[in-house]
């Protein structure tokens, strides 16, 4: 194993780059995760706006039915009803939405004449639109009511429009179908950056050590020596393998560290796992290539940048794919970080692990794999049969 | 025979770089391969542990064909080649270990290995040292040790002494003399032929990818049938003293011109006292004398038309 002992010191001598790659991610992560939160929307509650109800309508049933209804629905302020110290309020956000039933509001409605209720509001409010909807849904149902069940007394529809609007249906919320960049959780974007990472640190450790064992005296020393040139290749390929593991470790790591416990309270360690090591696999290859064929550091550290930085813009990585155009998307199609930044998506929204949606996970996980296998191939066969008069 | 290189041919595209070269090396000897940049001296050695393919030709070592896959013969060779072959991420005793644990797997021994090697060339001092920050001769030895550490029964050799200060390159000679006095066979090239002279047994020329000429020095010095050339400083020589001097014993050619009489002799022993002898009895007064021997440039311009380093 004299090769593979090697490995690693040679690995030393190439270490600052490594570490400087390793200094520039593990900021931008520490960054990333103090500003994403981790913890994704899993349900819902409603929250009761503050609603000031001026009721001019008196002992009217049904004004005193919407008041008896918004109170359950809203936050109920009470104010008397005085323009200014309504429009204080209004303005000190003390309350969102004013409604105003007139006088005569109960008598006219049950007897089917138009009739509105005013309302003062914070103009563009969220809570407003969803208190009118309130009071829409409301009225609306009394007015069904109203319509088709007769007699009906005013008392006793209130009371079963009031508990029909009781009825809750139980709903489960499933996260991560068509979410936005926002709703994306921290872990997400971490394992996203790590794609980065992963190809800076691995393709330059691995193209470091392939061009230091390429030197073309250095082969010929190593080809005059008893070691079989095929011993050389499997304890170089054991080395590629074992610093790979070693640097997708370092992020898992770290990834733990950061996101440890929405990581694994949301189960999707494990696939992030996966897709990582994966991709670690197409960063060796890519690095294989990159060894082989350059044969100065200055073209190295050239080809490494153009190869990190190029491979995560097109796919998706600095920039989410949700916002790339279709041409850059069609050319982001060929690249394997497209793939591991499709997965890495898939896998931050998922929260049911059926067939279904694992299915584009585990294909677009296959997909980096083939990107791996054929990248390694062609490396090989271009390489396997150098003549040593080209060295 | 340790090496039989036999009707070696081998093309660089339309370039013949050895044209049916032919090399024995015996067991014990110190062969000096000699011979101008660029006349196939690095292709003949890279040919010989299949370094290199070749075209045509047989390839023998330890009495044995040698093929790429013949580890238990490339176990006993070692190789210095003409550029540095070391990793430049590896200090020096790291860079010794590394190559010498291509041969020696017993990690005790290989400790032993690798301290005597780095004495050998002397670079105890530098042991910590990375190869960037030693000079061009410290580089040199480096890379020798890193050929010899495994103490191989063959040493190939190539121009390992270029850019290595003359303290050094005479160590470093002495050092290969006591390999082999240890029993390493030693083939080496060079185009220095005051090294080959000094350091080898038996000296083959070749030039052009072919083998020109083998044997000892004397007995390739003897092959172009000259010997010794003597140069008197004479502030006036007579045309008759001249023609007296050309009938002297053994001289084969006389001339006078510059105050400079040149005379050079086709062998014998006592040429310079028959030639002061004469100039004394004839009274002829002179200053500076010096006489060369033929070198093997002289033989390879004997044979060539050319000079070595031409």
């Amino acid at each position: 194993m004299q090769v593979f002992k090697a490995y690693f010191k040679v690995m030393r001598g190439c270490a600052m780059p490594l570490v400087i790659n390793l200094s520039v991610f593990v900021g931008l992560a520490v960054l990333f995760a103090s500003v994403a939160p981790d913890a994704l929307p899993d349900g819902f509650d409603p929250v009761k706006s503050p609603v000031a109800v001026i009721n001019r309508d008196g002992d009217g049933e049904i004004a005193q039915g919407l008041v008896d209804y918004l109170s359950q629905v809203c936050r109920l302020v009470q104010y008397p009803d005085d323009v200014d110290k309504l429009q204080d309020a209004l303005f000190h956000r003390m309350v969102e939405y004013i409604a105003i039933i007139p006088e005569g509001f109960s008598n006219a409605f049950m007897s089917g004449e138009e009739c509105a209720i005013q309302k003062v509001i914070v103009p563009n409010s969220t809570s407003s639109h969803y208190v009118d909807m309130s009071i829409n849904k409301f009225l609306n149902t009394v007015n069904l009511y109203r319509q088709y069940v007769k007699p009906v007394s005013p008392a006793g529809l209130i009371a079963a429009v009031i508990d029909d609007l009781s009825v809750d249906v139980p709903v489960t919320l499933e996260t991560g179908r068509g979410m936005s960049e926002d709703d994306r959780p921290g872990h997400s974007y971490y394992y996203r950056y790590c794609a980065y990472g992963l190809l800076a640190m691995v393709t330059m450790g691995i193209s470091s050590i392939m061009m230091a064992f390429n030197r073309p005296d250095l082969l010929l020393r190593n080809w005059a020596s008893p070691l079989p040139r095929r011993s050389i290749s499997v304890q170089l390929a054991l080395g590629h393998g074992v610093f790979a593991l070693g640097c997708w470790a370092i992020l898992m790591l770290l990834g733990l560290v950061l996101h440890g416990r929405a990581l694994i309270s949301s189960g999707v360690a494990g696939l992030y796992a996966l897709n990582t090591l994966v991709f670690a696999a197409v960063c060796t290859a890519i690095g294989f290539v990159v060894g082989n064929s350059v044969k100065s550091t200055g073209a190295q550290a050239g080809a490494v940048n153009i190869i990190a930085l190029g491979m995560s813009f097109l796919g998706g990585v600095f920039v989410p794919q949700s916002a790339m155009s279709k041409q850059v998307l069609a050319v982001g199609k060929f690249l394997p970080s497209y793939w591991f930044v499709r997965a890495n998506d898939a896998i931050s929204g998922i929260s049911v692990f059926t067939l279904e949606r694992l299915s584009p996970i585990l294909s677009s996980i296959l997909i980096q794999l083939g990107f791996a296998v054929a990248i390694l191939s062609v490396t090989l066969l271009i390489s396997k049969d150098r003549p040593m008069s080209s060295i | 025979m340790l090496i039989r290189v036999a009707n070696l041919v081998k093309r660089y595209g339309d370039l013949l770089a050895l044209d049916h070269f032919n090399l024995e090396v015996r067991e014990g000897e110190i062969v000096g391969l000699l011979g101008p940049n660029g006349s196939g001296k690095t292709t003949a050695i890279n040919c010989i542990p299949t370094l290199l393919k070749y075209d045509k030709g047989t390839v023998e070592v330890f009495g044995r064909p040698m093929e790429p896959n013949a580890y238990d013969i490339k176990r006993n060779i070692g190789i210095v080649l003409q550029n540095v072959a070391v990793f430049d991420e590896l200090r020096v005793e790291e860079n010794v270990d590394y190559f010498c644990g291509l041969y020696v797997e017993d990690a005790r021994m290989r400790r032993r290995l690798v301290d005597e090697a780095i004495d050998f060339v002397g670079l105890g001092q530098f042991r910590k040292f990375y190869p960037r920050k030693l000079s061009g001769g410290l580089l040199r030895r480096l890379n020798i040790a890193c050929g010899i550490a495994h103490k191989p029964k063959l040493l190939i050799l190539d121009e390992p002494t270029v850019a290595v200060d003359p303290q050094r390159r005479n160590s470093i000679l002495e050092g290969i003399r006591e390999l082999n006095r240890q029993g390493t066979t030693v083939l080496y090239t060079s185009h220095y032929m005051e090294e080959v002279e000094q350091l080898c047994t038996r000296v083959v020329i070749m030039d052009q990818g072919k083998t020109l000429a083998t044997g000892t020095t004397e007995e390739l010095k003897a092959m172009i049938g000259r010997g010794e050339t003597i140069n008197v400083e004479i502030y006036m020589l007579d045309p008759d003293d001249l023609e007296q001097i050309r009938c002297l014993p053994n001289v084969a050619q006389a001339h006078y011109s510059d105050d400079r009489l040149t005379v050079h002799f086709d062998g014998g022993t006592y040429n310079l006292l028959d030639l002061l002898d004469y100039l004394k009895q004839r009274d002829i007064p002179f200053s500076r004398v010096y006489s060369e021997q033929p070198t093997l440039n002289d033989v390879f311009l004997e044979i060539t038309g050319r000079h070595l380093r031409d």
